[in-house]
């Protein structure tokens, strides 16, 4: 495997429990991502989606199979290792936006910096700037229970990107956002693919992603199927 | 540097009160009764402190002024005023009657002490007079307020009616406090005249400690000789003994229960927070972050409960010395680090069971809903 690839997937699987009662929720799954890529992966409830974002996220390990970050073998790594690998090239955001209750929006993207050693003013500095680059420079100081739907995926945008990863993995993004928000967010993330050479992942139902992704792909009882798109062709 | 841990405190201020206030209310508990000990523990070297003599003699058997059955010939003195290195020689005569007050009938614990030296008589006089004559007495501040006796009253110990001529302060031991007549009037109230409890010996500067000591040893077979620090060390321990066990008891009871409170109420705000601490485990924190996060929280508890705690004594103190005047609170500077140091470690322990559940929380559980 060659570092061509921010995401290179070989043959990973996933199976929960042992024996009888053993689930396979990633079968046998291959997958390369080039920096700029938006890969987006479509499938019904309990395809294994979560888990394939969960296993590319260094959030599970793989029962068999090799995944790489960066040239990386991640699946190689043992635990402990894992969370400087999220912290430093990946980037989550998620359908329930998942911001912290308690801070607010500029320091819900400020925790990251400081997780990453960017404490200070510096950390506030790049988490403010942030904010106001996704239009959110009058809700810096606000909770996230005062915010709208997009303003807190804004907020988990601005989040995923603190500590500039390389990859994007966003699971849902526009699940729980209105049609014109939605829309938003998703050129939002395209915008962000293509500047700054990252790699975006996303599992979505939505199918507006479908004419901004470069990769499509199915992912059926564990299963993942590569669709031809005009894109990628 | 964002802080997790003060901002998850504060999110929540029912959560926080009851918290803190758990933990205020155990060291209240354990900071009264601290207090309540060493006032007890002042109250009982005061007196024999402010006398100025460098031995007290005894009788073999006898080590404190608290539980005392010495008894000497009081003709004694002059032998012992004629031993080398001694310059003054006083001596009080120890006793407990029960007296009349003002239709109740009460346990005093005097003593009788020559009121034309003064020597073995009051410490300290707050109002009146300790220049004392036949059958007038001079009484406690904290008995006088619990028996609501003032300068002029009269107190009848065995038909024999006294007046209360002065009141005096650092005379309260809590289980007793000592009252004072002129050493006559105490021998009488024995029924054996001219009998002291305790010589008081002052020493010539040249004298030494010892010397003195075997000389009157020598000269009063049966006597027991201490260096007044000693004495003072034995009233001390009278004290510590009946004392130190409770406070121990409770100090712990104390701690334990401000471990539960703050546990519980740590464990079950985690435990609501459980999702955010597998969003922060998935964007990359650490375990020995979050549970950093856990223990900080846990240690503003502890100081924020002690600090409402030590509020609480303030606002209590005043009202407890009122209405139970024998009840002295006195705290010193290393008694409230003390208990400091014992509500920093009640949060520190506290964090055991919360630490231990964020630590199984696996970061893919992030994508539950």
């Amino acid at each position: 495997m060659s570092a061509t690839y921010h995401i290179e997937a070989h043959e990973v699987s996933k199976v929960y429990g042992k024996g009888e009662t053993a689930v396979t929720a990633v079968n046998q799954v291959s997958l390369q991502v080039k920096p700029g890529e938006i890969c987006l992966i479509l499938g019904p409830s309990g395809s294994g989606k979560t888990t394939f974002l969960s296993l590319i996220g260094c959030l599970l390990k793989p029962t068999s199979g090799k995944i790489s970050i960066l040239g990386r073998d991640v699946s190689a790594m043992n635990e402990k290792s894992l969370p400087a690998i999220r912290r430093q090239h990946l980037g989550f955001v998620f359908q329930s936006f998942n911001l912290l209750e308690a801070l607010t929006a500029v320091e819900n993207v400020e925790i990251v910096l400081n997780l990453n050693h960017r404490r200070g003013k510096e950390a506030k500095q790049r988490a403010t700037e942030l904010l106001q680059s996704l239009g959110m420079s009058h809700r810096l100081s606000y909770l996230p229970g005062k915010l709208s739907g997009g303003e807190k995926q804004r907020v988990a945008i601005a989040r995923a990107l603190a500590n500039d990863p390389a990859i994007l993995l966003a699971d849902e993004p526009t699940g729980s956002l209105d049609s014109k928000t939605g829309h938003e967010i998703i050129a939002l993330l395209c915008r962000m693919a293509q500047s700054g050479r990252k790699s975006v992942i996303i599992v979505s139902h939505d199918l507006r992603i479908r004419d901004v992704a470069t990769q499509i792909f199915h992912l059926e009882d564990g299963r993942l199927r590569k669709e031809q798109t005009q894109n990628n062709l | 540097m964002v802080s997790i841990a003060r901002k998850n405190l504060f999110q929540e201020p029912v959560r926080l009160l009851i918290s803190v206030g758990g933990v205020a209310f155990s060291v209240l508990l354990m900071l009264f009764l601290l207090g309540v000990y060493r006032g007890v523990l002042v109250g009982s070297v005061t007196y024999v402190d402010k006398i100025p003599s460098d031995l007290w003699v005894c009788q073999k058997g006898t080590r404190n002024l608290i539980r005392s059955s010495s008894f000497f010939p009081g003709h004694l003195d002059s032998v012992l005023a004629k031993l080398d290195g001694v310059q003054k020689v006083a001596s009080i005569t120890r006793s407990f009657a029960s007296a009349h007050i003002k239709d109740r009938e009460v346990t005093m614990f005097l003593l009788g002490f020559d009121a034309e030296s003064g020597v073995g008589g009051p410490p300290e006089i707050v109002a009146g007079t300790a220049q004392l004559i036949e059958r007038e007495m001079v009484v406690d501040r904290a008995f006088a307020a619990k028996r609501n006796l003032q300068i002029g009253d009269t107190v009848a110990i065995d038909q024999t009616q006294f007046i209360v001529k002065g009141i005096s302060d650092g005379t309260n031991i809590f289980a007793a406090q000592f009252s004072f007549i002129r050493k006559e009037d105490a021998q009488a109230l024995i029924g054996l005249a001219n009998v002291v409890s305790f010589f008081l010996i002052s020493l010539e500067d040249t004298a030494t400690t010892a010397t003195v000591s075997r000389k009157i040893t020598n000269a009063i077979p049966g006597a027991v000789v201490m260096p007044k620090e000693e004495f003072m060390s034995n009233n001390r321990e009278e004290v510590e003994v009946g004392f130190a066990p409770i406070l121990f008891a409770v100090l712990i009871m104390g701690a334990f229960v401000g471990t539960v409170v703050i546990s519980l109420t740590l464990f079950t705000a985690t435990m609501e927070k459980n999702h955010e601490f597998a969003v922060l485990k998935a964007l990359g924190a650490g375990n020995g972050f979050l549970a950093q996060v856990i223990f900080q929280q846990a240690l503003w508890n502890g100081i924020l409960g002690f600090l409402a705690g030590l509020g609480l004594l303030v606002i209590a103190t005043n009202g407890i010395e009122r209405l139970v005047p024998e009840v002295s609170i006195v705290l010193a500077a290393r008694d409230l680090v003390t208990i400091f140091i014992i509500a920093c470690v009640m949060g520190a322990l506290s964090s055991f069971m919360p630490v231990r559940r964020i630590l199984r929380i696996h970061p893919a559980e992030v994508f539950r809903l």
